[in-house]
């Protein structure tokens, strides 16, 4: 018979910020917080530039052209997190990259380039792991 | 009332593994650091995969993704086994520095996202000239909401 536990939050017994989930394998557990996500968006780098989607986020802020500051909510422990990123091309398909500028523990700059020069970009994808404050 | 539960490990009620446990989509976690809460189910990645894109293409490894339409040199879209509830969610990903040419660096970009699927073209930049590939492990992450 199936079992239902109904809780609001998960914690660790011996470190709270700690619970081992069993892997697919079962063979091994890894941690459950360090294999969540701690933050990621989905904005639109053009114009005013807005999130449509996020976890985390509490605002965005325009550098300047192709670079974008994405501000947590929650802040990172340290500045050693992962930003893997995506960004969608405009139309030239030259020398298109984006990819993590700087990085500290309330924020992440992601920065734009097609043809050479930073682009404001239409549509980013950005993820974060490491480890949450 | 809020409720807590304390705990080290989650498996299933038979003990096997936890590949039987379900998780509320409103159930949060303890920060690594003790010191904030946050939603788990958000956190959690919706589809991951390393695709190989040379020859005929195919997953090394995936997570609710069904298959690869390979649309042009350095061009694939992975179709979702579960859909998204939106075409906002994240996709992330890195491409390896190619194996030919002067390489600089490698990137993967997103081309099309939708509820069912994702299609991203993977290029590598020697000096100022910019080429599509087709690479042996391009690794992509998915972040948002399962339908």
């Amino acid at each position: 018979m199936a079992s239902v536990l109904k809780v609001n939050t998960l914690t660790g017994v011996t470190t709270a910020g700690s619970i081992a989930v069993t892997g697919e394998g079962n063979s091994t557990t890894t941690s459950l917080q360090q294999g969540l996500a701690k933050a990621w968006i989905n904005f639109n780098g053009t114009g005013t530039i807005a999130t449509r989607d996020s976890l985390n986020v509490a605002s965005l802020t325009d550098h300047s052209e192709g670079r974008t500051g994405i501000n947590f909510t929650n802040n990172m422990s340290n500045d050693d997190f992962s930003a893997p990123v995506g960004g969608q091309d405009t139309s030239t398909r030259t020398n298109v990259h984006t990819s993590f500028e700087t990085q500290s523990t309330s924020m992440v700059e992601i920065m734009h380039f097609e043809g050479g020069g930073a682009l404001d970009c239409n549509r980013v994808g950005v993820i974060v792991a490491g480890d949450l404050a | 009332m809020t409720s807590q539960l304390n705990v080290d490990a989650i498996v299933d009620k038979a003990g096997s593994g936890g590949t039987n446990v379900k998780i509320g989509n409103t159930s949060t976690y303890v920060s690594d650091g003790g010191n904030v809460t946050q939603n788990t189910v958000q956190g959690l990645a919706k589809a991951w995969s390393n695709n190989n894109m040379q020859g005929t293409p195919a997953f090394n490894d995936s997570f609710n993704f069904s298959s690869i339409t390979d649309t042009a040199t350095g061009r694939q879209k992975n179709t979702f086994s579960n859909n998204m509830t939106n075409d906002d969610y994240a996709g992330g990903g890195i491409a390896p520095v190619a194996s030919t040419g002067t390489a600089y660096s490698s990137s993967m970009m997103t081309e099309q996202q939708t509820t069912s699927f994702f299609s991203f073209m993977s290029v590598y930049v020697g000096g100022s000239v910019q080429t599509i590939h087709d690479f042996p492990n391009v690794g992509l992450i998915i972040q948002g909401d399962l339908a």
